[in-house]
């Protein structure tokens, strides 16, 4: 019996006023899978994961995240549910240590509120340890050792890349949705990003990664979904996305006339 | 160490605080200070509520008359023990807080005119319901604070009360702002879309800080009004509440101890440049300019810029005075 | 009868509608709501009164005249408070906040010059009235009708014809591309606050004859900017109609409903607005 789907996306469309930004894009996601999500700019990538994190709601169409719908969902209670990500744009909280960024993503899993910081309850002090150590354990895991007081503001690019990563990891997703995580890094960074990306699937994350990077893509994802002007355009494994007429010609335009 | 040096100077605070009434008991004198503290708890709450929340809400008189009004009329017309409705106050206001909760929506200027429209909303209530709050001739004969058997009728003795207050309120926020509930607060403040996406629902954080503003506020109100003895709508105004959206800018935003630092400032200058009527509102409005051009850290700017300029001075002058070596 | 409360209505609309268009050209421009454009209205009217009273100005002359010291003061206030606030990156609140300083300073100065009872225009309008189809439009109405149209008119040119004037909705729509075009965002700011300036001169000019001049009239700009909300914050027509449909509601409300809860059900009608329709009649909300 196959294992039930982790996410699945179903004929989802969102439309701004006159503009289709998505129509009716569908696509699976199986648990611990690595997809890669690709097209040409303005194809709809980051449109459709906003949709999946609840940054936008969808005009139409479903999306079902571990059986549960939540198309349409607020943002926060998606996260909750076990969605995370991170934007093309950083996203950090500047001001703040990498560490506290890091806590931010664990805030799901804490449950004390003001009485409890007011009163300084068992509670509140047995969560803060929790959270320090997960936090300093994801810091960890993704690779990125800082001094604790520097604001995350001051950190290099591709350090802030990784903090945002190990924020979205923290939290203990099942799906992490990657924007273009290797935007702007040397081939070393990317290397490492690649490791770490296999040992985040290792620990039973599924990732979708929207890429422009065709090397990290082909050599990470198992499945590629192909987007065009905002629709499907193809399916399938490394091997056969790069052979594909369809993707090519989207890629680089009209095939010439001989 | 730092630590060290800071508990000291905790512990001389302390002192000061304690022994002021004391060493200067003019009754003139111990009442500007009341007023000082009792306006320290309003700017407490709406510091919280700007400088962490990032709420600009100027509508923060109407939760000060709220509990004013309530703790007056409980006591003087329900017979309610001013303990009670000191507490009341606060309770009635923060209830009042919470029908704001839809507000939180909304994005700054929106957010800053509604809560300007509930200012004077409430303000108009309370001018008009001539049953409940006497309306314009306002409401006389509020009784002093007690705590038991003791009659706080003095400003020296309320000064003892009101300075609780204060300083509880500051060491709660404290807590509050160094905990996972101020965390989140800093998270929405600093990228409110990238908290949502760590399971952070600002409305519901923004709600919560509005109540507790509010309750914060209330107490202060209940406060005055037995402080004064006399309430009147005309001191719950969008005025009132610019006063105190001053006293927070001047501490500098995001100081719990600025706020309370803005308010002294603020109330001091009131009264003992109360000469200089109507220049003092232009050097207010003045000086609210200067302060944010300097980055909205308040007066905690002015030692660091005086101390910058006295450098460039002192090289500048260096420079003409002392001709560079290997000259001529 | 319903007609002349009707006129009034619509008159005093036209006033909110030329307020209203100043704060809706910031908002748009800027994304700051301009906490001082009600005090720059208020400092038109008291110029105003000074021309005519003291200096014995024409008030059809004095018109233009106050729209240019306004339009001047817009200037100041952008180039001596706003500006260097801007520049120096600070969070929107600390710029909202230093208009809300600008307001205190205004309306104290004013209270300053101009001494804090209200003056009273002297009577710039004759007692005979246009009668048109069977209404009765008293001058005093006929001036906000006439005089705004022709200045709302005369700005949609502006916008629509003028180098200047596209120029300024570009930067306001989107800034990056607009100074890639080649176009100076600074001046277009200036621009703006210049000509919002103007507009709350004009309205405040207008104002004066009808009620008086008074340091507190600042307040009157904040009904302005319910009007503003009701239109739709941002828009040039939504100022236009929303401002009128203000006054025809103010006017009416004031007759039918109690007058001193006059003011808070408008703050009601607008925190109703901008929860439920906060893109108001004709505004477009910017975020998704």
């Amino acid at each position: 019996m196959a294992e039930p789907v982790l996410l699945a996306v179903q004929a989802v469309t969102k439309r701004f006023g006159g503009l289709v930004a998505l129509d009716q894009v569908s696509l699976v996601v199986e648990p611990g899978e690595i997809r890669g999500l690709i097209g040409p700019n303005g194809a709809g990538k980051t449109t459709l994961v906003n949709v999946l994190s609840g940054v936008l709601s969808p005009t139409s169409g479903s999306i079902r995240f571990a059986g549960a719908e939540i198309a349409g969902q607020p943002a926060h209670r998606i996260a909750l549910l076990g969605i995370r990500r991170t934007f093309q744009t950083l996203r950090l909280f500047a001001e703040m240590s990498a560490l506290d960024n890091v806590a931010v993503g664990y805030h799901g899993h804490q449950r004390a509120e003001v009485a409890d910081a007011l009163l300084k309850t068992g509670r509140a002090r047995r969560e803060e340890q929790e959270t320090l150590e997960q936090s300093r354990e994801a810091l960890a895991f993704v690779g990125l050792t800082v001094s604790a007081g520097t604001p995350a503001g001051a950190l290099a690019y591709g350090q802030q890349r990784l903090l945002e990563l190990a924020r979205g990891l923290v939290g203990r997703p099942r799906l992490l949705l990657l924007d273009e995580p290797a935007a702007g890094m040397n081939p070393a960074e990317c290397d490492h990003l690649l490791g770490l990306i296999r040992r985040i699937q290792a620990r039973g994350v599924a990732l979708l990664i929207i890429e422009h990077r065709m090397d990290l893509i082909m050599e990470a994802c198992e499945q590629i979904t192909v987007l065009n002007y905002g629709r499907n355009l193809a399916e399938g494994a490394p091997a056969e996305i790069q052979a594909h007429k369809d993707v090519i010609e989207a890629y680089l335009g009209q095939t010439r006339r001989a | 160490m730092g630590g060290r040096r800071s508990a000291l100077g905790w512990v001389v605070l302390g002192i000061a605080v304690l022994v002021l009434p004391w060493i200067l008991p003019q009754r003139y004198f111990l009442r500007v200070v009341d007023l000082a503290l009792i306006y320290g708890t309003l700017a407490l709450g709406l510091q919280l509520l700007v400088g962490w929340a990032g709420q600009l809400s100027i509508g923060h008189a109407a939760f000060y008359g709220t509990g004013a009004y309530t703790s007056a009329i409980l006591t003087t017309k329900l017979g309610v023990p001013v303990e009670a409705a000191f507490v009341g106050g606060g309770l009635v206001a923060s209830l009042l807080a919470l029908t704001l909760m839809p507000i939180t929506r909304l994005r700054g200027n929106e957010l800053a005119v509604a809560t300007l429209g509930f200012g004077v909303i409430i303000h108009a209530v309370i001018l008009n319901e001539e049953w409940l709050t006497e309306g314009p001739f306002g409401m006389m004969r509020i009784p002093p604070l007690r705590v038991g058997p003791l009659l706080l009728n003095t400003e020296f003795r309320f000064y003892y009360a009101a300075l609780a207050v204060t300083a509880i309120t500051y060491f709660a926020f404290r807590r509050l702002t160094r905990s996972r509930f101020g965390r989140a607060l800093e998270a929405i403040r600093q990228n409110e879309e990238a908290a949502r996406t760590c399971g952070i629902n600002p409305v519901v954080y923004k709600s919560k800080v509005f109540v507790i503003a509010a309750f914060t506020a209330g107490l202060a109100g209940s406060l005055f009004a037995h402080l004064n003895g006399y309430l009147n709508p005309n001191d719950f105004t969008f005025v009132e509440s610019i006063n105190v959206l001053m006293m927070v800018v001047v501490g500098g935003l995001h100081s719990l101890g600025g706020a309370v630092v803005g308010a002294v400032l603020l109330v001091f200058a009131s009264e003992y440049l109360r000469a200089l009527r109507e220049y003092r509102m232009i050097v207010f409005g003045a000086v609210l300019i200067l302060l944010m051009a300097l980055g909205g850290e308040g007066v905690r700017a002015v030692p660091r810029l005086l101390l910058a300029a006295a450098r460039q001075v002192f090289r500048a002058a260096r420079h003409r005075w002392a001709p560079p070596p290997g000259d001529g | 009868m319903i007609l002349d409360p009707l006129i009034g209505g619509i008159a005093i609309g036209c006033i909110y509608s030329l307020i209203a268009l100043g704060y809706n050209m910031i908002i748009r421009a800027m994304d700051l709501l301009h906490f001082a454009q009600g005090e720059v209205m208020m400092v038109g009217a008291l110029t105003g009164v000074t021309l005519v009273a003291g200096l014995k100005v024409p008030y059809l002359l004095a018109i233009p005249l106050v729209m240019l010291v306004c339009a001047l003061l817009g200037l100041a206030l952008d180039t001596f408070a706003y500006r260097p606030i801007r520049h120096r990156r600070v969070p929107t609140i600390n710029v909202i906040i230093a208009t809300l300083g600008a307001s205190i300073l205004l309306t104290n100065v004013a209270m300053l010059i101009w001494g804090s009872e209200p003056i009273r225009y002297p009577p710039v309008y004759g007692s005979t009235a246009l009668v048109v189809a069977g209404l009765r439009i008293p001058q005093q109405y006929l001036a906000p009708l006439v005089i705004g149209g022709l200045l709302m008119a005369g700005l949609q040119i502006f916008f629509t014809r003028s180098v200047i004037g596209i120029a300024m909705r570009a930067a306001a729509q989107d800034r990056d591309t607009a100074r890639l075009m080649g176009i100076n965002i600074d001046a277009m700011v200036r621009y703006t606050f210049a000509v919002s300036g103007a507009m709350g001169g004009a309205a405040g000019a207008l104002l004066g004859p009808i009620f008086f001049a008074s340091f507190t009239m600042g307040e009157i700009g904040l009904k302005a900017f319910v009007a503003a909300t009701l239109g739709g914050l941002g828009s040039m027509p939504g100022a236009m109609v929303g401002g009128i449909l203000f006054g025809i509601i103010e006017t009416f409300g004031a007759l039918w409903i109690s007058s001193a809860y006059k003011d808070a059900i408008g703050y009601a009608i607008m925190i109703a607005i901008l929860l439920v329709a906060p893109s108001g009649l004709f505004g477009r909300r910017t975020r998704a």
